[in-house]
């Protein structure tokens, strides 16, 4: 008994000693003095000094702030806060320069030549220099590089020796002098501009320790991150926040807000912290319920198209939905628009927050015009129509009840994700209309976003016969179409290759190689559209939603402009704390 | 004693051995890939690219190659990198089983506070207003998801409140700047504490409650309590002296059996409650294939497991003379 008594105490004794020995260790990182904050106040009314505390609310980041190593996107606005690429996009989504002042291409279209501002210097007070972009696509070509960038250089001159250890110098990205720096490609490609866009990183920080073939060194910094950017790091905890300071020695304009911290937020209660002062911004909400909410808290709302949709594709190799015939009806037959008009429906406003469309391009896309939009079939809903389809494809209804061919059934293998909203409300709508309505056998496979990935991306080619059909979202952080080339290229067909529907035809292969050559956007469009209507025709992919974004914000943020492709983070240049 | 502590510890190799095999054969065996999971969707590297990630990481190596040089360099007490994180596993675990060793702890604590006295009073009043309230309070504890009760404590006690915090473990401005002293901190987290604390506690109350109770009642029906009550010693000794004494001893197992779980994380009550700890982390590898956390937090919660049970064979030794003489 009495031992038993020890035990406990010694338990609590032990938990109270770690309670009392983790915390003050955390305690001495910290020397902000309150005297800070108290001062935030009186520099409101000075004109140029940065000034105020901005409290965002995103999802978890996970500490990896190393421009060339981070995966995910909330990390990615640590990153953004703290780097700088060469150019950046504007609010209207065009390239203006950054660390860069000017640019040319040179005769021959396949070089770039980029001239860096003189003045600048990395947080530390080290300037910025052409060796420093040098560096930083040295690591992405480095054959260790691990992280998932690598696709920047592999259009570039010399990449290809470099990578296999035949050369030892990589000759796609060479510096000039001290402010020059040149980027080659193997071919001129229109493209070949957003691979000069990576983040910079210093390297006398970054490569103290690093030598070709050895990235390890480089990988290793996470979360004591060093830039150009106009924000520094000032604490990072897990699973809690990140505090980012104005960098006193960033050059650039704007950016008058002192303190940005980023506070993790649970998608359960996220509104509840803005409403309750918790936080003072949600960017990118999509919920019906919450913008209402915001909206009727007094909080300003900022909308705007997501840059990416939602969409269903199918097996173009494999079973029944190898056939066009097939997938038309199927597309007919899938009420594309009562689902948005249901699942996206905000009753305060009487609005959906949504749209249906037919053309694979991102809603802010310079390929999308009137007459693309025009010339797309719009598959309205007709079960007539995707029954006589399925008849002239000589899918009968037989005797099993289903439609049969050559004593098949038709069957389609849906790949879903289980506990997902989007899909929860689909498959029930597709058991009524291809189920019920066509006399479509389904059968539903639940499995975990990995393991649908390994069904069509990582291992597809040993299960190309697991699925017919699978649905996922997805964001295209640029308004050039050229996203669709490994999407929809024959080349790209194959385990960890994007080609997820397998689909292939010489004519999309001809028009996707010819369009992204063409330097002027003008002159490219056609032929996108051209793609566009292929595919549309085809009914490689049906696009099931494009919705609409919402930032949600205190009202003493101002001048707050977001948009597509010009991100809270962006936004931040202009804004202004008004208290 | 001694030699029963040693000859038991040797049982363990064997069996922590035969756990991280088939662990390590379970992941195998998971779908995915954990190149392309690091990678994300959409990175576009080539295959070329993957493959020689995939060399670089050993993962092309044969498996009994991949175990055994994930044993030895376990041995050496290296876990190897998170892939996600890309930082020492034990570095990641460190950082986040702490803040859920907290909670639980101080959960445990009020728990067995609570337990054991309702316990003993409901046996002794058996089928009484007081048993019946605990039934029917620990069944509802029991029944009720705690993801959901938090919810509830969330909405219904935090906000009206105003004064309690509705998530995290520190106030997001001192979590920033610091705070003026280790007293404020303290205070902080406290207060931070409380609804976590209080779901934890309700959620283990009700079975451990239930435990005291019957225990009690087991011991209360033995003869030596009816010869302690026919020597007219007091009702008071009788319960307190000769009943619980005895019946703490399966009390004294549930406490060695509920070690591994002070370490453990509840993913949905630190998802809800943004409580930093362990639980969210183990979660999101499994989705992120992050296999080296994977094998090095199982191992280390089987060790645990392990220990815990040799703890509790140990203690009711200590307090079981019977035990001891065999």
């Amino acid at each position: 008994m009495k031992k038993s008594l020890v035990l406990l105490l010694c338990l609590v004794m032990v938990a109270s000693a770690f309670l009392a020995g983790c915390s003050p260790k955390e305690d001495s990182t910290v020397t902000e003095t309150t005297a800070a904050g108290e001062a935030t106040t009186a520099a409101g009314e000075a004109t140029t000094e940065p000034s105020g505390t901005l409290i965002v609310g995103i999802t978890e980041a996970s500490g990896n702030f190393n421009p060339l190593y981070y995966s995910s996107s909330y990390d990615g606005y640590v990153v953004n806060m703290v780097f700088e690429g060469l150019v950046k996009r504007n609010f209207d989504g065009e390239y203006e320069g950054s660390v860069a002042d000017s640019w040319e291409y040179s005769e021959d279209g396949k070089s770039i030549t980029f001239h860096l501002k003189q003045d600048q210097v990395f947080s530390d007070g080290q300037p910025l220099t052409a060796q420093d972009v040098v560096f930083t696509y040295l690591v992405l070509a480095d054959p260790s590089y691990t992280g998932r960038y690598s696709s920047a250089v592999k259009d570039m001159v010399g990449y290809d020796e470099y990578y296999a250890g035949e050369s030892d110098t990589f000759g796609g990205v060479e510096a000039l002098d001290d402010y020059t720096v040149r980027f080659n490609f193997k071919e001129a490609l229109r493209v070949n501009f957003e691979n000069c866009t990576y983040a910079i990183l210093p390297q006398h920080y970054y490569g103290k320790d690093f030598t070709p073939g050895n990235t390890a060194s480089v990988e290793a910094i996470t979360t004591d991150a060093m830039g150009s950017g106009p924000y520094v790091i000032s604490q990072f905890k897990e699973k809690e926040l990140v505090y980012l300071e104005r960098n006193p020695l960033y050059v650039g304009e704007g950016y008058m807000i002192k303190e940005v911290i980023l506070k993790f937020v649970d998608q359960t209660t996220d509104i509840v912290e803005l409403t309750s002062g918790g936080v003072d911004l949600l960017a990118g909400v999509i919920d019906p319920k919450k913008i209402s909410e915001a909206r009727n808290s007094g909080f300003t709302l900022n909308q705007y198209n997501r840059s990416g949709y939602g969409y269903i594709k199918t097996n173009c190799e494999y079973g029944p939905t190898a056939d066009a015939k097939v997938r038309q009806a199927l597309y007919y037959a899938f009420n594309v628009k009562e689902f948005v008009n249901s699942y996206y429906y905000d009753a305060d406003t009487d609005q959906v927050l949504a749209v249906t469309q037919y053309h694979p391009f991102s809603q802010i896309s310079w390929a999308i015009d009137d007459n693309l939009v025009n010339s797309m079939i719009q598959y309205d809903f007709d079960l007539d129509k995707a029954k006589s389809l399925l008849d002239e494809a000589g899918w009968k209804v037989g005797a099993s009840g289903f439609r049969e061919k050559d004593g098949q059934v038709l069957e389609l293998k849906i790949a879903a994700m289980p506990d997902h909203d989007i899909l929860a409300t689909l498959i029930p709508m597709w058991e009524r209309d291809w189920g019920q309505g066509l006399n479509i056998k389904l059968t539903v496979a639940y499995l975990e976003f990995n393991t649908i990935l390994d069904y069509v991306i990582y291992n597809s080619d040993a299960n190309v016969e697991n699925w017919s059909l699978f649905f996922l979202a997805t964001s295209i952080t640029t308004p050039d179409p050229h996203t669709l080339y490994t999407s929809f290229h024959s080349d790209y067909i194959g385990s960890g290759m994007d080609n997820t529907s397998r689909y292939s035809n010489p004519e999309v292969d001809r028009l996707l190689d010819e369009g992204k050559a063409i330097m002027d956007i003008e002159e490219a469009k056609p032929v996108y559209q051209q793609v566009a209507k292929i595919l549309n025709e085809d009914a490689v992919m049906m696009p099931v939603y494009a919705n609409i974004y919402f930032d949600v914000y205190a009202p003493k943020l101002v001048d707050f402009k977001t948009s597509s492709l010009y991100d809270w983070v962006a936004a931040l240049k202009d804004a202004k704390i008004v208290e | 004693m001694l030699k029963y502590i040693a000859r038991r510890l040797l049982h363990l190799i064997p069996v922590l051995l035969i756990i991280t095999i088939i662990l390590f054969a379970m992941l195998q065996i998971m779908p995915g890939d954990p190149v392309n999971a690091y990678l994300g969707i959409g990175s576009n590297a080539t295959v070329e690219q993957q493959q020689q990630i995939r060399e670089l990481l050993g993962l092309d190596e044969p498996l009994p190659v991949q175990y055994f040089s994930w044993l030895k360099r376990s041995l050496t007490g290296d876990f190897g990198t998170s892939y996600k994180f890309r930082k020492p596993v034990a570095d990641v675990i460190g950082k986040y089983i702490w803040n859920s060793f907290y909670l639980n702890v101080v959960a445990m604590i009020f728990a067995f506070l609570i337990a054991i006295p309702v316990g003993i009073k409901s046996a002794v009043k058996k089928y009484g207003l007081f048993d019946n309230f605990w039934t029917v309070f620990s069944l509802t504890g029991v029944s009720m998801p705690s993801f959901f009760f938090a919810l509830i404590l969330i909405f219904f006690v935090a906000i009206p409140s105003k004064w309690l915090p509705l998530n995290g473990m520190r106030t997001t401005i001192y979590l920033a700047k610091g705070y003026d002293s280790f007293g404020q901190e303290v205070l902080d987290v406290l207060k931070h504490m409380i609804l976590p604390v209080t779901v934890v506690t309700i959620s283990s109350l009700a079975s451990l409650t239930r435990y005291v109770r019957n225990s009690v009642i087991e011991v209360i029906n033995q003869d030596y309590i009816r010869t302690a009550r026919s020597k007219g010693l007091s009702e008071k000794v009788v319960i307190y002296k000769h009943a619980f004494r005895n019946a703490l001893l399966p009390i004294v197992t549930l406490l060695g059996m509920y070690i591994p779980g002070l370490f453990g994380g509840s993913i949905l009550l630190e998802t809800v409650f943004i409580w930093p700890g362990i639980g969210h982390v183990l979660f999101t590898s499994i989705g992120d294939r992050d296999y080296s956390m994977l094998m090095a937090a199982n191992t280390f919660y089987a060790i645990l497991m392990l220990a815990g049970n040799l703890l509790a064979d140990v203690s009711y030794a200590l307090v079981d003379p019977r035990v001891r003489v065999k």
